[in-house]
């Protein structure tokens, strides 16, 4: 008994990789577990991010106990609410969460809910903003903005959100450029800029969709930096930085179809040189 | 090799003991055909015994070793179980007014470490522990030491973890347990006694030896503990058997997915799978939360 037990723990514990990732179950139904996936993914529809974020806290998803847990994932969706409140003074530390459970009247050793202590409340606070930032920018007349106005007021909007943490959030980009920590913080970062795009109207699916998300991505972080050291009122310095750092990306963009041009200009130019001497190229073969 | 031949021949039993062992099916390593504990019967080590038997063979064992606990402790573990216990309230990370029961507390290890953690990071603390053991010699040895070391703030108190008489329902914010579940001999009352004294948000946390699950470690680690460690426990502690008992029980105890589940059936909640693995799982941390 125990022996199936425990097996049967483990399968659960790896319950989609394993079966897709076991040889010999028949293709067909490899393929099905695929599509089955695919289409619950498909259908939680274009709101998928927000729902994620709400229960990416795994506190043990896993089947039958799902039901169960979901009650814990709102309790400890409050812990890291009330946690917040308490980074300013603790920093994003066990510490802040340790409080926030105590002001939900907790033991304070409730922050066990959360192993990775304040990398849990940093990726809880960057998927919070991105939602807040998206609740705000639809609540603008898009339409008649131009896509510039519309990046740049995402930016803003989303910059303001970390304006209360912002004495501590060094600590929290140090804790982010830890080496276990990178997927999740360029996960986040990766999900923030996309969804600005998004916003902006931006539909591309050519190799412009990862430029632009490149461009943007360091447009962002290095105005967030800035912001770190801005002294001035209302951070009013980090917008003109962000500013000029779009300037900058749209002069990349510029640049970078004019040097194609002026490149594909000589290219042509020389083997029609070459050619008027008799040599075959490719243009005129 | 001649002389080492009657040796190799002595010591069959031991190591084909081994190789069941190292396998992944739950401790069935007994070579002896004992038959499997009944609802009278469980196991002392490899040896079953009466359920009432084994509360008194257990306090035979602490109350033998309880002198030369803490120096056995650094010599078979090479010092590694203080850093186990570090990293235990490291995660436990208590907070400025957290009121802890420690469970088999005996030599104060966890105590001390936990009042350690809470005024090295809290400015104005006032924690408490009620620190539990069924072994009058292991609590004598806890309050010498913590005399020693100026800890005022623990309540020493002898007692069952299978029945915390005196302890109110939700009482305490945190119960640990460090190296003491494997000896009790009903495992599910213990668990059951926890969450009722625990308060909603309590947090159940316990240190045990666990299974090894790599085979070349595994079979490091059976070759060390079953030779090694009842000849040193003979040699230091002058007391071979009390040895053989730890590292037999240490074997009967459930793997950590296994006890990883009675802690859900007595109604925790865990994180994740439940559990952390130290030293490729010789030890492992099990932590449930009273939500």
């Amino acid at each position: 008994m125990l022996a199936i037990r425990r097996s049967a723990t483990r399968a659960l514990g790896r319950a989609p990789v394993s079966i897709v990732a076991t040889s010999h179950i028949p293709h067909a139904v490899t393929c099905r577990v695929h599509r089955i996936q695919t289409v619950r993914h498909n259908s939680s529809g274009p709101d998928a991010t927000s729902k994620r974020a709400a229960i990416s806290y795994d506190v043990n998803l896993q089947n039958e106990e799902q039901a169960v847990s979901s009650q814990t994932d709102v309790t400890a969706t409050h812990i890291l609410e009330a946690s917040l409140k308490h980074v300013p003074q603790h920093g994003w530390t066990v510490q802040a969460l340790g409080a926030g459970a105590s002001d939900l009247g907790y033991p304070s050793v409730l922050h066990g809910l959360f192993p990775r202590g304040g990398v849990d409340l940093i990726d809880y606070f960057l998927k919070k903003s991105k939602r807040e930032m998206k609740a705000e920018m639809e609540k603008l007349d898009l339409e008649s903005m131009k896509i510039t106005a519309k990046i740049r007021t995402a930016c803003i909007t989303r910059l303001k959100l970390t304006g209360p943490y912002i004495s501590r959030w060094p600590e929290a980009l140090a804790l982010m450029g830890q080496p276990q920590n990178v997927p999740m913080s360029l996960g986040n970062l990766g999900e923030l800029v996309d969804d600005m795009w998004y916003l902006a109207g931006d539909r591309s699916v050519d190799m412009n969709w990862y430029s632009k998300r490149t461009l943007l991505a360091g447009v962002y972080t290095s105005t967030e930096l800035y912001m770190t050291q801005d002294r001035s009122p209302d951070f009013e310095e980090t917008w003109k930085f962000l500013d000029r750092r779009l300037q900058d990306v749209a002069f990349i963009g510029r640049t970078a179809s004019e040097v194609t041009n002026y490149l594909q200009f000589g290219v042509r130019s020389a083997f029609g040189i070459l050619s008027s001497f008799g040599h075959k190229t490719p243009f005129n073969r | 090799m001649r002389l080492l031949r009657p040796l190799l021949r002595r010591k069959p039993l031991p190591l084909s003991r081994l190789h069941s062992t190292a396998s992944n099916t739950p401790p069935t390593p007994t070579p002896t055909p004992t038959p499997t504990p009944t609802s009278n019967t469980t196991h002392f080590g490899f040896k079953t015994v009466r359920e009432d038997e084994k509360e008194s063979l257990v306090g035979q064992v602490f109350g033998n070793v309880a002198s030369s606990y803490d120096l056995m402790n650094d010599v078979m573990s090479g010092g590694v179980h203080r850093l186990w216990k570090d990293h235990f309230i490291r995660t436990l990370a208590p907070g400025p007014t957290t009121k802890l029961l420690d469970v088999a507390g005996g030599t104060g290890d966890i105590a001390f470490r936990f009042l350690d953690y809470i005024s090295a990071t809290h400015p104005n603390p006032s924690p408490h522990v009620t620190l539990l053991d069924i072994n009058p010699a292991m609590l004598a040895v806890g309050q010498q030491r913590a005399q020693q070391l100026g800890h005022t703030n623990i309540a020493f108190t002898e007692g069952n973890a299978e029945r915390l008489e005196g302890i109110e329902d939700a009482s305490v914010d945190a119960y640990t347990i460090a190296f003491g579940i494997r000896n009790c001999t009903h495992v599910d009352r213990v668990l059951r006694e926890a969450y009722r004294v625990l308060k909603p948000g309590g947090r159940f946390m316990c240190l045990e030896f666990g299974s090894v699950e790599n085979p070349v470690v595994a079979r490091m680690y059976d070759l060390y503990s079953f030779h090694l460690i009842p000849t040193m426990g003979g040699l230091i502690a002058n007391d071979r058997e009390s040895y053989q008992y730890l590292v037999e029980s240490i074997r009967k105890f459930p793997p950590q997915p296994v006890f990883a589940d009675m802690i859900k059936e007595a109604g925790f909640k865990v994180v994740g799978k439940g559990w952390e693995d130290l030293t490729f799982g010789v030890a492992a941390i099990h932590s449930g939360f009273k939500l």
